[in-house]
């Protein structure tokens, strides 16, 4: 008997989502069906021109009507694209509904709402997957060193990862750094710590156990834009596990044409006995092309100076084609469905480091160690 | 000049590099049962000072004595030179700043000098210690701040620092803010080979990595990286820049490497964060 064929909901293409991206990795897998594209009836006329564009090129209907969208029988998965703000309450709905969940990064925009999708998924069953975290190439070969027992016992383990991405420029106005307060973006910046730093908090969390203490830093900038908001571009987190295990982690936008693959991406894995140094874009290929390396405009397109939504070329490129192990992730959610088992990172997981992130903001901005866990009002 | 140096039996290859170019007559470690080396060995420091007449006497590994013994020196007439702060130390001597005679620090800091760097923004230094123990843990700590310092031209006035060991396997991490908001990381590994460097710019980055910069040899197993031999190593100019001009006492020998090895203790009793003012 052929095996099921699972139908799939995209909700919204928000800007700040990678919705867009997961569309080939779901065209390209013999187990999955784009059903549709829908939203809620109140976003703004640019999101809903987008959304009908994209449903309008996958050849499917865009609807308004969620609840209509989500129930429709035909479809098997929700693949959450929304903002951050909206997304507890969908996968809340969509879980209750019987839907398992593609969910991109965060589960809610507070420890509230990550919790509240979290006891969703746990109370209904479904299966539901963050697949930016635990699938990567980082993640990947993380696994294999710790696997292999070379280290000897592991101490702790230190992630950077940083996007080369944007124009640093002076920084000509200086607020004091303020904690998000739930809430992430503004029109010209999103907070970098949680967008970039999350990769790295979830690759600690394959390597450590419960995190006890957080100790944050936040005040650096390279943009003005993040300056004179007093929101991060960039930050570093030290936390301890319950075991007195150590992770540091930086996190960030740096700027473009800063390093040969678009940012680093590298865990330090220090053991007793070796230490390993792995690096998510490795192996590769260099290639200095002279057109490249002379004549290229790096300044962003000034209508996404962020370049949330491109960046410049890179010299040197990664052999894998799946660094960030979506596919990879695709392929577990299935098995997870199929088997009626979690997926290697679930929603339980995304809720606590969440958590972590959230303590790193409270102690970067009262500059003291935070324990945790922390209340669930944050 | 005489010199006589105090080294753990791990630093043997750095003995051999310095004493193939310096005047070294004596070389002393109070613990040491076996030394592998061609050095006149002590294991008696006043025997030692009898025998080589040195000038001056460097001690590169700390241990739990060594105040006692950098006081029967400078009691001698011996100038004392130290590669780190001095555990209960009574009086000022030239310590630390090793680094300053590295050719890669040397690098990093013209590059970071280089108006296209613009402000520093963030630096990440990863640094194994020489010999396994808490005391060369707490000394490549104070070293990699102090190289921190340097290459970022300011200091921070307080750190957080987390530790945790196993058996004599140390592991230090130190974060601060710079007063200029720079952010600073600093982490201490048990592998003496470990020589990582990140600092990022408004201008770009100044990288450096002991995993691409060594000599790739290739075997069945796979491919392992070795250090190369050719570049000298910091301490001959350390030991040297200190031969030619002797070095003022340093900030290190006294209350900031104190502090920071009281909250290197405290680090790991509590196994959580500690905040550190000095």
């Amino acid at each position: 008997m052929p095996a099921e064929t699972y139908g799939i909901l995209l909700v919204s293409f928000s800007k700040h989502s990678h919705q867009q991206h997961f569309i080939s990795l779901y065209q390209a897998h013999p187990r999955l069906r784009i059903i549709g594209v829908a939203d809620y009836p109140d976003i703004d006329p640019d999101l809903r021109a987008y959304n009908q564009q994209w449903a309008s090129q996958l050849g499917v209907p865009y609807s308004e009507d969620l609840g209509e969208s989500i129930n429709d029988p035909a479809i098997n998965i929700v693949s959450v694209g929304c903002e951050i703000e909206r997304r507890s309450a969908l996968i809340v709905r969509a879980a209750e509904a019987g839907k398992h969940l593609w969910i991109d990064k965060f589960p809610g925009a507070t420890l509230a709402e990550s919790e509240a999708s979290a006891a969703a998924v746990e109370r209904t069953g479904v299966r539901a997957i963050i697949p930016g975290y635990a699938y990567g190439t980082l993640a990947q070969h993380t696994r294999q060193v710790l696997a292999s027992g070379d280290l000897g016992t592991l101490l702790g383990v230190h992630v950077d990862v940083m996007f080369g991405k944007g124009w640093p420029r002076p920084i000509t106005q200086r607020r004091a750094f303020v904690a998000p307060s739930g809430r992430w973006k503004y029109p010209d910046i999103k907070r970098e710590l949680l967008t970039v730093g999350a990769y790295a908090v979830g690759l600690i969390q394959e390597c450590l156990g419960p995190i006890r203490h957080v100790v944050g830093h936040a005040g650096a900038f390279f943009f003005p834009e993040h300056g004179a908001h007093g929101c991060d571009d960039f930050g570093t987190l030290t936390m301890t596990d319950a075991d007195g295990r150590v992770a540091t982690l930086c996190g960030g936008r740096i700027g473009t044409a800063s390093h040969p693959q678009g940012g680093p991406s590298r865990a330090y894995l220090i053991g007793t006995r070796q230490s390993a140094t792995v690096d998510a874009k490795r192996p590769a290929l260099d290639a200095y092309l002279r057109d490249y390396s002379t004549s290229y405009d790096y300044q962003p397109d000034p209508q996404d100076p962020m370049q949330w939504h491109g960046g410049p070329p890179v010299p040197t490129a990664a052999l894998s084609e799946d660094t960030a192990g979506l596919a990879a992730g695709l392929d577990d959610l299935v098995a997870a469905i199929d088997n009626d088992r979690p997926p290697r990172y679930g929603v339980r997981q995304a809720r606590d480091l969440m958590e972590i992130i959230l303590a790193g903001y409270r102690a970067a901005e009262c500059n003291a160690a935070i324990d945790l866990p922390l209340e669930q009002k944050l | 000049m005489t010199i006589a140096l105090s080294a753990h039996p791990a630093l043997n290859p750095l003995v051999g590099q310095l004493t193939a170019a310096l005047s070294i007559k004596g070389l002393y470690y109070p613990a040491r049962r076996n030394p592998n080396t061609d050095l006149p060995f002590f294991t008696d420091l006043p025997a030692m000072l009898q025998a080589t007449s040195p000038r001056i006497c460097a001690f590169l590994s700390p241990y739990a004595d060594l105040h006692n013994d950098v006081h029967t020196c400078l009691q001698a007439g011996v100038a004392v030179l130290c590669a780190g702060p001095v555990p209960k130390a009574n009086q000022p001597i030239a310590s630390g700043g090793v680094h300053r005679g590295s050719p890669l620090f040397t690098k990093a800091l013209q590059k970071r000098r280089d108006p296209s760097f613009a402000e520093p923004v963030y630096l990440r230094l990863v640094a194994g210690v020489q010999e396994p123990g808490l005391l060369p843990a707490w000394w490549a700590a104070c070293g990699q701040l102090a190289l921190a310092t340097d290459l970022l031209g300011e200091s921070p006035t307080q750190v957080h620092l987390c530790a945790n060991r196993h058996g004599r396997a140390y592991q230090v991490a130190l974060t601060a803010t710079a007063p200029s908001g720079a952010s600073i990381q600093l982490v201490v590994a048990p592998q003496p080979a470990l020589a990582e460097l990140t600092l990022l710019g408004r201008g770009g980055v100044i990288s450096s990595s002991a995993a691409h910069s060594g000599i790739a040899l290739a075997s069945t197993k796979g491919t392992q990286v070795v250090p190369d031999a050719a570049t000298p190593p910091a301490e001959l100019a350390w030991l040297r820049d200190f031969c030619e001009k002797g070095n003022a006492p340093s900030e290190h020998s006294g209350d900031s490497g104190q502090a920071l090895l009281s909250g290197l203790r405290r680090a790991l009793r509590t196994r959580q964060p500690v905040l550190v003012a000095y």
